[in-house]
Formats: C-alpha cells, structure tokens, sequence
C-alpha cells in the first residue's frame, strides 16, 4: 500500500501576535487553548477555536517567558486551569484561572470548542469578569539562573524544572495543600545548561536534554531520585527531547493480520521496550532511542508503571540509538515533537523549515544493519546512516513526509508541535495539526493533508 | 531724638531709612555743625551697652556715616583718631567686627595709610581675630578677608618689611585662615596667600604654608545653580594651582602629593593634579625641577602609555614637555632626557604598539620644549629609528617608525622654524643654536625618498607617510640644500604625474599638498625645475576625457594658489590657451585649460595682488580673450560644448572686470552693448554674446550708467527666449540678465513703467490660461529679482503667483517654481554688486507661508490643489533659514506632517529636513504629534510597497535616508514616555530599511534603529 | 594599579589609515572623469525645477556622490566591517578594527544553497583576539553578535565565531556565541549589556 502523500498547508496565523520574539507553545491537554511564552515576558493565551487572543498571562515575570507546561487533568471536578510558566527571571510560577463548564457553541473568544459529536466539553469562561485575570498563586524559586524547561509529569503529581545552572529540579505539590510544593529533588547531572525536560507519558521517568550534548534520564529509586541513564552521540547542546505516545502508535499492533509474522514479533519486541525517546540537536541531527529490555528477568512495562525492582543497580537502564532522521535541517534544530496519534515526527530549527517525518515498514524484509531503501514517497528515498553499535536487525525506516521553507518569513523558528485541531472546519474529531512559533513573534497553525 | 537713636530704630525695619539718616550725619560733620569728638562721644554711652547686637549696630551707624563722608572732610589727624578708636574695638569687641572692618575700609578710601598704621593694622587683626573662623558669620569673614586684601595689595613692601623683622607674623598669618570653606572666602583667602609664598622669606613654614592650601585639593565645589556670585570650580582651581606653583620650596611636599593623587580613579582629580604638576614644573626652580624630574617621568608617562582618558594623556604630555623646557639650558636635561630616551627607545624596537605609538607623541611633545631638548632627542633617538628602520621584517613596523619620524620632524619645525618665517626668535635660534637633525638630514631624506619611489604601490598609507615627512623636512628652516631640496621636488612631481590612480588619489593629493608647501618656501626652486616638468606633460591637444594630462593641468592650476608663483600659472596656462584657440584643439582640452585659468583666478592668489596688477588683468585677460572669441576658427562643436565655452570665458571675464574702476566698467557697459548688438552675426555666435554678455553684466557696478534703455534689453531678451527657447542655456542665462537688469540697472522709481514698458506686469492677465512655462519662469525671475531687492513691487507679484496655485494646468508648474525664489544663484549675489535686501527671507516667508497654510487648511482647497500648495511650500522650507519659521510653527507642523504622505518629489526631503529642524531646536512642537510623525517617517523611509507614495511614485533614496535620520533624532527629541510604548514596533518596522537596496540608506536605518533600541524602556531587573 | 588587571597592555594596533574602507568615490567613471576637470565645484549648477521631468544636473551630481548608481548595492564583507569595526575594545580605548580583531578577510556572506528559494543568508565572522587567553573574548563576540544583530536585517543569520588556532579555549566560546538561547538571555542583563553599551558607543 503506498503511503499517502500529505503536504504542510497554512491555516492560520494566530492574531494578534507578540511584537518580539516568542519562544515557544503548549496546547492544552482538553481544552481548545495554547499557551505561548513570549519574551515579552508574558504568555500569551489564544483560542485554538478562533485563533485569536483569549487572554494574557502577565506581571509575574521579569525576563522572558521561556516555557510553560498545563497541569493534566487541574480542570477535572471543575476546578481552576493550571499553568506553570519558567523564566529567564530563574523562577517558576504556578497561576490559576477559574473554569466552568460551558454549553458548547461558535469557538469565539471563549475557546468552546465546537464539536456535536462531543459529550461535554470544558471551556474557560471569558465572560465572567470576576476570575477573567490569572492568578499568580506560587513562586517557585531555587534556580540560580535561567529556567529554560518546565514540565508536568503524567498524573501531574510531579513538576520538573531545568536551568542553565546546570540542574533539573522536582517540585511535588503536597496532596491535599494546594500552592505549597516541595522540593523533592536537585539533580546535578549535567555539565552545562539544560535546555529541556520532558515526562514519559506514564511512568515517572523524568528525560533532560543539555548544553553538554547529553539526554539523561532519572527515577526515584529508594524515594531518592536518581540518574537512571545517559544517553550519548550527539555532537553538539541537545536542545529538545520527546518521548513516543505510549502504545508506539503507526505501524498497527502485533495482533494486525496484515503483517507478517516477523514484523508482528517485531512490533511485540518494541512495546515491552516501552515508548522510545526523539532528541534533536545543534549538530543538525535528529535521533531515535531505544530501550533495551532488561535480561534474565520479567521487566513490564506500560500500565502497571514502575517495575518491581529493589536493588538500585538494577534502576540502571540502557538506551541506545536506534535511528537517526533523515538530514533536512541546515541549521540548529531547536524542536523535534512526537504525535502520539500517529507517531509522525515534526523538527525545526534556525533554518527556519518545518519537517514531519513518518515511520514506515522497510520494503524489503532483509535485516541489513544499515537501512537503505526504496521508498514509496518519490524524491524521499532516504540514506539513514544507522548507529554502529545498534545489532538489532532493522524492519523500519523514517522517511519525510513533508518538509516547508521559510514557514515564517525569514525568522527562525523555535518551537513546533502538535495539537488536535478545535475551529469548525475540522475534518475529524482526532484531526492533528501543526502549531509552530518564531522569532518574529508569531504563532501559526498548519494542516497537513 | 538724636541721629544715633533714629538709626538704631531704623536698622531692623528700614535699611535705606538708617542709610539715610547715617548720610544726615556725614553732612552735619562735614558742615562741620557737628564735630567729629561729639559724635564719638556721644556714640560711646551705646559702646558701653552690654547688649552687644546695639553695640554692633553703633559701630554700623559710624561705618556708614564715614563711608558717606566725601574724601577730604576729615583731617588726617582725625582720621588717625578714628583708626585708634575703631582699632580698639576690634581688640575689645569681636562683636561688632564687621561694622569696625567696614570703617577701617572707609577712612582707608579717604587717605592712604602710613606704613607703620597699615602694620599695625595688620598686626592687630592677626591679634585679635585669629582664627578668623571664630566668626561664624560668612559675611564677617568676608568683610575681614577684604581688608587684609586691601592691607596685602597696597601695603606689600610695608608688610613685607615688617615680617622680615617679626617671624611672628608669619606664624600667625599661616594658621589665619584655617577652616575657612566659603567659596567666595577661598577666592580671596588663595589670593592673599599668594604673597607671603611669592615674596616673604617663608621658608621656615612652607610645609604650613603648603598645607594650609593643599587640604583645599582637589577642589570639589559646585556652584549652586542660582549663585549670584558666579563663582566658578575653574576660577578656585586656577588660584588653588597658581598657590600650590608659588614657590620651589613647596616641591618636597607638593610632588609626593600630586604624584599620589594620580593613583585616585577619578579622573578629575588625576586630571587636576596633571594640571597643578604642569604649572609647578614650570613655576618651580630649575634646580628644584631637576631634582624630580625622573620621579615626575616615571609617573607621567605612565599617562601617556597607558592612556584611559585621551584629555589625560595631553595634560601629561604637557607636563613633560614643560619639565625639559624648564632644564633646558642647564646639565640635568641631559639626564632627564636619557632616561626619556632610553625608555622610548626600547618601546620602538617592538614597534607597532600601543606604547611605541604613544613613546612618538611623548618625544614630540618633549622636543618641541626647546632646541636643547630636541636636539638631545634627535641625536638619541634618529639613528636607533633608521637602524631598526632598516632592519624591520614587516611594512608595518616600518610604518609605525615612520610615524615617530615624522612627528619628529614636526616638533623640529615648531622648535626652529620655517623658511618663511618671520618671527624672529626663530632666526635667532637658527643662527644660535644649530639643529641636530642637520647631521642626520641626508640620511633620513634618502630613507623617506626610498619609501615614496620603491615601496609597493598600494602601500599608500605608507607612501603617504614618508611623503608628508618629506615636505616637513623641506619645511624647515636652513637645513636642506636647494639641491637637496630638489631631490624631494622630483620625487613628488613624479608621484603627481606618473603615479597610476590607485584605488584613490589620496597619494596624489598628498603629493600635490607635499609640492605646493615647497612652492610656499622655494618658490623659485619651484618655478625652476618643476615647472618644466608639467608643462612638458601639457600636450598641444588633448581628446580624451580619460587622458591623464587633464589631471596634470589640474594639479598645475592649483598651485596657483602660492601668490609668489601665482603669475607665472596664469602665463603659462594663458601662453596654452593661446596655441590651443590657434590649433584649434578640442573644445575638450580648450574647456579645461580655460577651467584651470578659472580655477587660479578664484582658488588662487589672485585677490591677494596689487590692485594695479589686477588691474593690467584686464587688458592681458578680458580684452585678449574677447579678441580670442572674435577671431576664433569656428570649427563646429555641439551646443551643449560651445555653452560650456562661453560660459567658462564669461566667468573669467567677470571675476576680472568685478572691481575694475569706472573708466573700464564703462567701457565693459559698451561691449556688453557691442555683444547684444553684433545684429550681421549667425546665430550661434549670437548665443555665445549672449553667454558672455550674461557674466559682464554681473561684473558691473550699479552706478555704471547702460548705453541701452533697460527696458529694450528686458524685450530683446524676451523674444531672444521665446524664438530659441528650446536651448535650456540660453534660456537661463536670458533670465538671468532680466534679473541682473532689473535687481541692479532700474531705480524703485521707474521699476513699474520699465517693467510695464517691457511688457512684463501682466499681473492678474485674465488670459492667464494660455501663459506658457516659459511665461512663468520669466514671472519668477522678475519676483526674484525684486525680492532681493526689497522692491515695493514684490507683495502683488508673489500673492499673483499665490493665487494661481490652484491652477489645475499651471498649479504645478507654479508649485516647483518656489523654490527657486530664494535658491542660490550664480548671478544675483553681493559680489556682483546686486541689491540683496537682509530681510528678503523673512519678508518672503511671511508674504507666502501663512497663506499657503490657511489656503491648503480651506475645505475648499481640492486635493490637486493641496498638492500644490504642499509642493511650493516644500520649494520655500528647501531655503527658508529655520529660525524665520519659528513663529508659524504650530500651522506649519501638520502641513509637513501631510507633506510626507501628500508629496512624491525629491522636494518631500525639503520636509523632512525641517521637521528634523524642528526636532533639533522645538521638539515640544511636534510633542502630540509623536506618534503620526514616526508612522509617517516610517513610510517614507521605504522604498515602494507600503510607503505611503502612489503606485509607481517610488522614495528617492535622498528621501529614505532623510527620513530616517529625522526618525532617529526622535529618541532624543521627545519625552520617553510617549516614545516607550512605540518602542518595539518601530525597532521591528525598521528591519525593512535595514534592507534597503542603498548603501547610504542602510547607514540611516541602522543609526535610526541603534537610536530607538537605546531607548530604555525603563522597566528594572 | 588595574594595569595589571588588563589580558594584555600592550597590544599590537593598526593605523586607522591603513583600515580596509570602502572608496569615497566608487566606481562611478563619470565623475573621474568629471574630477580630472577638477572643477565641478567651481562651476555653480543648481537644480531647475521646471525642468520636471529628468532629475536636475546639481541632484543627480550629488546622488552620484552618494548613492554611486541606481542599481542595488548588495551587503557586502566590507559592509559587515564597518559596522563592527568600530566596537570598542573592553580595555582599551581602540577598536577592534585598530586591533586586527576583526579582519576583512575573516568575513563572509553565504546566501542559502542554490535549489532551495529562501532568502536566510549566512554571515559568519571570525574574531581574532589580540591575545590567546584574553578572558574577554566572550563580551567581545557577544559585542560584535549584538552589533550585527541590531544593524542587519532579519534575513541573516549572525555566526561570530572565535579564528581557529588563536584563542585557548576558542570551542567553549564558539559554542556559547552560537546559543541563541544565552544570547538572548545576556540580552536581558541590564550589566552585561551596560558594558556592551559602552563598547557599541563607538559605532555610527
């Protein structure tokens, strides 16, 4: 079956934008809402619906807003939306804003989403006057410098932080006392800035990405967090890592008929590694890792979360490189993104393009170590050159889907991802776009069809 | 009541009251109806009072009655009484010190003091008011500090008598003023000290002495901002510095401090302590000098190697330079100077650095002290300069040794002087002391000649360097031998002919500079032997615009400019122009050789010979070329070539004929009659007569009486423009000649019926329709002409052309014609003897420029119609001086603000430029209008798209860049706050210019840009 | 005294003369030509506005003396030099151009690879510090990113980069110019950019 032909289209430029440079954007995890730090030192909220301005997040910051991160599931028994925003200023902070749940209708300012087909929706309240402002509920300090990440882990018990001071912090919101987190860990791993931190999408395993050209990951082991790995082979800073959705949607399951019997054990073999990690990097490469699964002892992974492992030497895990993507950037690549929906990969960078790669079945089934192929996909047919200390056979390949020049004007971008799409001319209720954000201060949302 | 009692009633409410009632008493005393013993006795009861303040007052009333009393009215005996009286006062009552002062100062106004009762004086308030800051009362000290003042200018040989006699005094009088802080105190204080540290034998105490001012250094003081007194930091620092100066036995103290001083981080206290050093190296003794001078260099130069503040650097050079001036002529400079030497030396041989360039300015500002100096300096420092000369690897070395040498070269010249040097110290130093750089003379010359002929071409930097060292050795007096001399005049003559143009000409001109200084000392030398060489280079013809011989005839016509050959230029240029008329070579060369003749006569010197030889120019320039003009071959060559003839002849004709007496004036009214008349003449040597007659016509005075009726010349010309009109030369000079006539040639009086006679006041001709262009410009001639002559004339003419502005044919054209009401103009000028009013501008101005503003603001005013309004008061603003605008500011603001959308013309420039002179001088002005204003520059500042021109109209890059040098002024211009908010969409619109398609725009747009980033946007970490 | 605080005291300078500098009257045959007569000045012309159409003979003297030709005039290498040439030195009061920091040679204009359209150009200079060690060769790189960053348009991208072989830890700083992120940051440090201001004072 040849795969489809998709091409990146404009569909629509955020209005108003930032006057200077936005650094990057966060859409909301249910509802119809980005978030988008600015080195105004605001962030900017806008309706995913309308595409307009919702509303701003400002006077809490001194230095520019370099990243922010929704707490998953805040809203749930109509609590208040939660942001968590960190600053070049080296604070953190947590602000509030109050929601209600709201009939569904036209996306208007309000960011409602639109969509019969949905049971209930939730929707911030734009009207009401009274909580229309975000509140500025904590400070968290601690950082000696720029905060350059923030992130929420799955249940969003956990929040992670990352600054050029070199170290990951783990803040915990003590249950039940709202606005009073704790630190719960100063992880001093790298040797220079780190640049990003991200969660697996369920286990508590915290990724960052460094200045020093590593990616490190961490666990608590013994209630003491701790560096569970490293993983090496980038040439330059490490800018951004992401982690694969958890069940490695796109190439089908390993009960698909369709596949053969190789392929389907294949498939087996992956989901017990777990999902893998993407990291891109200055060195103008983007690279795939693996998980190698523990020998000698039933290591399982997915729903039933942490593995029942006392012994602390054996919290160690070992990552490798399992493929790099083709070469499109020529320039840093500052962002790479996993769609947990289709496992379609988006990049960009300082050369200003938008890449979106897509995982396919090799053609031919022979297991050479170093994927050469013949694509489908005309003018893709790719040299991947594999990593040499990689022994397992390879029965998948990345190819480009789609790649877009000067996606804004001559700026840079800095951030790229993916987001379900809210306006009313959506074609489905899971459909993805792409919302990438530049130096000159604007948000774009793309199609790809 | 008694006088006495009135006053004292008076002091308190009415000081002008007691004034007068004192003043009563001065003319009973002097009326002698009161006597003078009365008046003391009855003063006395109320100097016994135990109430002090009356006390105080009493003494207040006599000092004011005795400085009313007229001079002469008391005897000397009675005046000696007094100073007894008062004198005991001041022992007994410190009270009332002020009032006793006062009266001390007035009866010493009446009669000068004997030595002893001035002593004495002296001697008691040393006594008894010491120290002085027992007063607390600024005044009383004030009042005090007068007196001694007095006491110290008048009295100086008294006191200095007395204190050789009485060490005491000087005791008492070093501690006197201790603590004293008043700036208005110190003035005086400072002043008075200077004495005793100048003239008494103080040198017992001149560590007190010292003191006793140094606490004062540095001064800090800033004046209030209302100080009445205008007492200024600079005033107290001269005194301070001139104290701390006043003699050699404070150097033990004064050296060690000032050198310390130098270690501080402000830079005014380093550089105040430069300055004091500067001034004790030469107010100090030699042998005080010498005994510190290597202290002073190793701090000094320190200064000067390492500089921080450039300012910093000079003052320590100066200090340097006034130590060997001051040792000069003794033993120690020698030692002085080694250790500079030895110093300078080693720094050189890692030349270029930092170091070795500042050692070059520490020996040039060393060896300009003196001839001693430079002549050490010379000797120590040339052979060690050409041995590393010579050894050097790299041209940058050699350029850098270059460097000192010529700075060497020129503090050499301000020691001894030039060749043409009048001053005669100069002539005795050369015949005195004989100048080192002789014995090294041949050498350096040959090395510099070295440089100039066999060093890489492109090294002009380097050439240039050895070029101009080469004309300062010249320079200078009674070293070179002519032959010697010669040597450098060939190699610069050759630089000038032959050197191919690289890259730029700066070599050439460098040269060129290099010769005429040699032509200003050596003239003959010049004539002699570079004269040849450039004429030889003059070909009898020449065809080519490219051919290097054009530049060489350039060269030549500027040293013109050296009267002592200027002459011998002219002959020779003449003698080319004459075989070059005969060839007949091409119009070409004929153009520039009568160029060069131009450029002598108004560049060169000219204006500088005898009137009787500017005379003889007549006969041997203006009659020569005419008759030239007359029999010249007529070879056929284009218009536009013969224009350029003519004119050029035109021009030397007038500079010539401009202050030729009457008698030859007259005769010049003749030709110009001649030439107007020559009726059998063809057409194209009409149109040269005309040219000609053009620039005779300038040249005359006004009171030289026309052989022709003005108003038949205004006809002809008009017929001569409307039948040949389509030859842009003869149109303008044509109208030139109307506005010459009619500016200098019609009396007030008969300016209507001439100008009527001539057909010319047509005003308000209901057939306005059917003028043509060249209708209208003969009206803005003629207005012209008036206007700058103030005529009665001028209102109706410039509202006439006001009112057909709308005009929706002739409005534009009308528009453009504006701007040249007061363009300059190569005709009407004050040289040429023409009537230029002072007030045209201003009398312009307010005749157009509010009406235009009402007229363009009328509903009425279609948008063609604003159009042309806009586009004449552009042409007006383009000359208008700013200042004459002021007044109409606030209607003119929104005119130029719709000028930059409304206009599509090089003239929108003219708009900007105002609006950047508003900025400049009356930003409140343009205060609310901030925001349209830059919006408005933003669009001008591009090129096409989105500037606010109509399609296909483009921005000049004139434009562009106008418009963002006004946009950057605005930072600076208006208040911050109402800028902020504009802040960042400027700075990003601005990205746009930065990518102009114009090198000169993008220079704007980044000045503009870097303006506005550097805007703080206020907001702290 | 702070002498002793400075990397090197006594550097190695240029003659400003000797500066590459960008020729006052480039290329423009006609006004060679027009020189050679050397008169221009000395003939008076000024602008006749009636004559609407051609530009008048004095503007079009004086365009060509500024804006050379009525082609467009590209950015080039020497461009890019006069505007950090300038940059002050943090320790000396001599510019970076006196001080051979930045070379004409050491800069360089890429426009983006031939197939693909977009307009992003690549200007790369690499700075030679006057001495191996000098500790200051991060303010000095930032100094020249800011300079350029603020003065070319947005379509360049600003490589500074320290010259291979003269700097100790030439790697360390290249990477830390290169971070856009530390940049921006450094940016937003009043401190940082006071000094930066003061080094930038020169330029015009």
């Amino acid at each position: 079956m040849a795969p489809p032909i998709l091409t990146i289209r404009p569909l629509a430029t955020l209005t108003p934008p930032s006057t200077t440079r936005a650094w990057s954007s966060t859409p909301h995890p249910t509802l119809p809402l980005l978030a988008t730090a600015s080195s105004d030192k605001t962030v900017r909220i806008y309706s995913l619906a309308s595409y307009t301005l919702h509303s701003t997040v400002a006077g809490g910051h001194k230095r520019s807003v370099r990243a922010c991160a929704w707490k998953p599931g805040a809203e749930s028994g109509g609590g208040e939306s939660v942001l968590a925003t960190g600053s070049f200023d080296a604070s953190a902070g947590i602000w509030r804003r109050a929601v209600r749940r709201s009939s569904g209708g036209g996306g208007g300012g309000g960011g409602v989403g639109v969509g019969e087909d949905e049971v209930e929706e939730e929707g911030l309240d734009a009207g009401d006057e009274d909580d229309d402002e975000w509140r500025y509920s904590v400070v968290l300090d601690g950082h000696e410098s720029e905060i350059k990440g923030i992130a929420w882990s799955a249940g969003g018990t956990y929040l992670a932080t990352c600054s050029r001071d070199k170290s990951v912090w783990v803040w915990e919101e003590l249950p039940g006392e709202e606005d009073n987190f704790e630190t719960v860990a100063v992880l001093q791993e790298h040797e220079g800035d780190v640049k990003c931190v991200v969660w697996h999408p369920e286990e508590e395993l915290l990724a960052s990405a460094s200045y020093d050209d590593t990616v490190r990951l961490y666990r608590e082991d013994l209630d003491d967090w701790t560096c569970v790995g490293i993983l090496e082979g980038h040439e330059a800073t490490v800018w951004c890592v992401d982690f694969e959705g958890s069940d490695g949607a796109g190439l089908g399951s390993e009960r698909d008929e369709e596949l053969s019997e190789q392929q389907r054990s294949w498939l087996k073999d992956r989901k017990e590694a777990g999902p893998r990690l993407v990291s891109c990097s200055d060195d103008m490469t983007t690279r795939v890792w693996r998980r190698v699964p523990k020998q000698g002892q039933d290591f399982k992974p997915g729903k039933d979360k942490m593995p029942n492992i006392i012994r602390s030497d054996n919290v160690q895990e070992n990552w490798i490189e399992e493929a790099r993507l083709p070469k499109r950037h020529d320039r840093a690549i500052y962002t790479v993104q996993w769609s947990k929906r289709t496992g379609r990969l988006v990049s960009t960078g300082s050369d200003g393009k938008i890449v979106v790669y897509e995982e396919r079945w090799k053609t031919d089934h022979s297991t050479s170590t170093n994927g050469t192929a013949n694509a489908a996909n005309g003018g893709n047919n790719v040299e991947v050159d594999g990593p040499n200390e990689d022994s397992v056979p390879k029965f998948t390949e990345w190819f480009v889907v789609d790649e877009l020049e000067g996606a804004h004007d001559v700026y840079e971008v800095n951030h790229v991802c993916w987001s379900r799409r809210w306006d009313n001319k959506k074609r489905s209720i899971d459909e993805e776009i792409i919302i990438s954000t530049g130096d000159d201060g604007e948000v774009k949302a793309w199609s790809l069809d | 009541m008694s006088e006495i009692e009135l006053y004292l009633l008076e002091y308190d409410r009415n000081k002008d009251e007691s004034l007068r009632i004192a003043a009563q008493t001065a003319t009973r005393l002097e009326s002698k109806d009161l006597k003078l013993v009365n008046l003391i006795e009855h003063l006395g009861e109320y100097l016994t009072n135990e109430d002090e303040s009356l006390r105080a007052k009493t003494m207040f009333f006599l000092a004011d009655v005795l400085s009313a009393i007229p001079a002469k009215t008391l005897s000397r005996q009675q005046r000696g009484l007094l100073c007894d009286f008062v004198l005991s006062r001041i022992a007994g009552d410190p009270e009332s010190i002020e009032p006793s002062v006062h009266s001390l100062i007035g009866l010493e106004s009446m009669g000068k003091w004997e030595d002893e009762r001035a002593v004495e004086i002296f001697k008691t308030l040393l006594e008894s008011t010491n120290p002085l800051k027992q007063f607390k009362l600024q005044k009383q000290r004030y009042s005090v500090l007068q007196l001694i003042d007095i006491l110290m200018a008048r009295y100086r040989n008294a006191l200095r008598g007395a204190q050789s006699s009485d060490p005491d005094m000087i005791e008492k009088l070093v501690f006197y003023f201790d603590g004293e802080k008043d700036p208005r105190n110190l003035m005086i204080v400072f002043s008075v000290l200077l004495v005793p540290m100048t003239e008494w034998d103080i040198a017992a105490h001149a560590q007190d002495f010292f003191e006793a001012v140094f606490n004062y250094f540095p001064i800090t003081f800033k004046p209030p901002p209302d100080d009445p007194y205008g007492i200024t930091a600079q005033q107290l620092k001269d005194r301070l510095r001139s104290c701390i100066a006043a003699t050699s036995f404070f150097a033990p103290y004064a050296f060690p401090a000032l050198l310390d001083k130098l270690d501080s981080t402000s830079p005014n206290t380093k550089r105040d302590a430069l300055q004091t050093i500067s001034t004790c190296a030469s107010g100090y003794s030699t042998r005080t000098i010498s005994l510190y001078a290597v202290n002073l260099w190793d701090a000094l130069k320190f200064e000067v190697l390492n500089v921080q503040e450039e300012d910093l650097a000079e003052q320590a050079l100066e200090a340097t330079s006034n130590v060997a001036a001051k040792l000069s002529g003794s033993q120690e400079l020698h030692d002085y100077l080694k250790t500079v030497a030895k110093e300078c030396n080693e720094h050189l041989e890692d030349a270029p650095t930092k170091q070795s360039q500042a050692s070059g300015r520490i020996m040039q500002a060393i060896a300009k002290a003196s001839p001693e100096a430079s002549n050490f300096l010379m000797r120590a420092i040339l052979p060690q300069i050409v041995s590393l000369f010579n050894a050097a690897g790299s041209l940058s070395k050699r350029r850098a040794l270059l460097a000192v040498i010529l700075q060497l070269l020129r503090s050499n010249v301000a020691v001894f002087g030039e060749w043409r040097t009048s001053d005669p110290e100069f002539l005795q130093r050369t015949i005195n002391s004989n100048n080192a750089l002789r014995d090294f003379s041949e050498q350096i010359q040959e090395l510099l000649l070295d440089a100039v002929v066999y060093s890489p071409k492109e090294e002009v930097s380097y050439r240039i360097l050895s070029v101009n060292s080469l004309t300062e050795l010249v320079k200078l007096r009674s070293l070179l031998q002519d032959q010697q001399i010669s040597k450098t005049l060939h190699a610069l003559t050759t630089a000038i002919l032959k050197e191919p143009s690289y890259e730029n000409d700066d070599l050439r001109l460098a040269a060129e500079a290099g010769l005429l200084e040699v032509a200003h000392q050596k003239p003959q030398l010049v004539v002699n032997e570079a004269f040849p060489v450039f004429l030889a280079e003059l070909p009898e013809d020449v065809r080519s615009e490219e051919s290097s011989s054009l530049r060489i005839l350039a060269a030549f016509a500027k040293l013109g400019s050296e009267e002592k050959i200027f002459e011998t230029v002219v002959m020779r240029l003449r003698n080319r122009l004459t075989s070059a008329f005969q060839l007949p070579a091409s119009g070409l060369y004929i153009l520039a050789l009568l160029n060069a003749l131009l450029y002598t006569l108004i560049r060169g010197a000219y204006k500088e010979l005898a009137i009787d030889v500017q005379n003889s120019y007549y006969n041997s320039m203006v009659i020569w070329l005419l008759e030239q003009v007359q029999k010249r071959e007529d070879v056929l060559r284009s218009l536009a070539e013969r224009a350029a003839i003519f004119n050029a002849i035109g021009r030397i004709c007038r500079i010539i004929v401009l202050n030729q007496d009457d008698r030859v004036q007259q005769e010049i009214a003749g030709t110009i009659y001649n030439l107007q008349n020559q009726t059998e003449q063809d057409e194209l040597s009409r149109h040269d007569s005309l040219l000609i007659s053009t620039h005779l016509l300038a040249a005359l005075k006004t009171d030289v009486p026309l052989p022709f009726a003005p108003s038949n010349l205004l006809q002809r010309l008009v017929s001569v423009m409307k039948s040949d009109s389509t030859i842009a030369e003869i149109t303008t000079a044509s109208l030139s000649q109307m506005t010459l006539i009619v500016n200098k040639h019609i009396p007030e009086s008969e300016l209507k019926p001439v100008l009527d006679e001539a057909g010319l006041t047509k005003t308000n001709a209901e057939n306005f329709s059917d003028a043509t262009v060249l209708d209208i410009r003969i009206e803005f001639s003629i207005s012209k002409a008036l206007l700058l002559r103030n005529s009665r004339l001028t209102p109706s003419k410039i509202s006439h052309l006001l009112q057909r502005l709308p005009d929706p044919t002739h409005g534009p054209t009308i528009a453009r014609g504006f701007s040249t009401l007061l363009a300059p103009d190569e005709f009407l000028t004050a040289e040429n003897h023409c009537h230029i009013s002072k007030l045209h501008q201003q009398k312009l101005f307010s005749l157009t420029v509010p009406a235009i503003a009402t007229a363009s603001r009328t509903t009425a005013a279609s948008t063609s119609a604003r159009q042309n309004y806009l586009l004449a008061l552009a042409g007006l603003l383009h000359y208008l001086p700013y200042p004459i605008l002021v007044p109409e500011l606030p209607a003119l603001v929104p005119l130029l603000l719709q000028s930059l959308d409304a206009l599509d013309t090089p003239l929108k420039a003219s708009a900007v430029k105002t609006l950047t002179e508003v900025l400049a001088h009356d930003p409140e002005a343009l205060a609310e209008h901030a925001n349209a204003l830059a919006s408005r520059l933003l669009r001008a500042s591009r090129e096409g798209v989105g500037s606010g021109v109509g399609p296909g109209a483009r921005n000049e890059a004139e434009v562009r860049s106008a418009a963002l040098a006004c946009l950057a002024m605005v930072p600076r211009a208006l208040r911050r706050e109402t800028l902020v908010p504009m802040r960042t969409r400027v700075v990003r619109e601005l990205t746009a210019a930065l990518d102009d398609g114009k090198r000169g725009v993008r220079r704007e747009a980044v000045r503009c840009r870097v303006a506005w980033i550097g805007l703080d946007d206020g907001d702290e970490d | 005294m702070e002498e002793e605080l400075k990397d090197n005291a006594n550097p190695t300078i240029l003659q400003l003369s000797d500066l590459p500098s960008r020729r006052r009257d480039e290329p423009s045959k006609k006004r060679d030509a027009a020189r050679a007569m050397l008169f221009e000045d000395l003939v008076p012309s000024y602008p006749d506005p009636f004559s609407s159409g051609l530009p008048s003979p004095t503007s079009s003297e004086e365009d060509a003396k500024v804006y050379p030709s009525d082609d467009v005039e590209e950015i080039d290498e020497q461009e890019i030099y006069d505007l950090i040439a300038h940059v002050s030195d943090p320790e000396h009061p001599l510019t970076l151009g006196q001080l051979a920091v930045v070379n004409l040679p050491d800069i360089s204009i890429q426009s983006s690879a031939a197939p693909s359209k977009s307009r992003i150009t690549t200007a790369r200079v690499l700075l030679t510090p006057t001495i191996s060690h000098c500790s200051l060769a991060t303010v000095i790189g930032l100094g020249v990113r800011v300079r350029l960053e603020q003065a070319l348009p947005p379509r360049f991208r600003v490589d500074v980069r320290i010259k291979e072989g003269t700097h100790s830890t030439a790697d360390a700083v290249n990477k830390q110019l290169g971070d856009k992120e530390r940049v921006a940051a450094a940016l937003e440090n009043r401190n940082l950019m006071g000094v930066i201001g003061k080094m930038l004072e020169g330029c015009t």
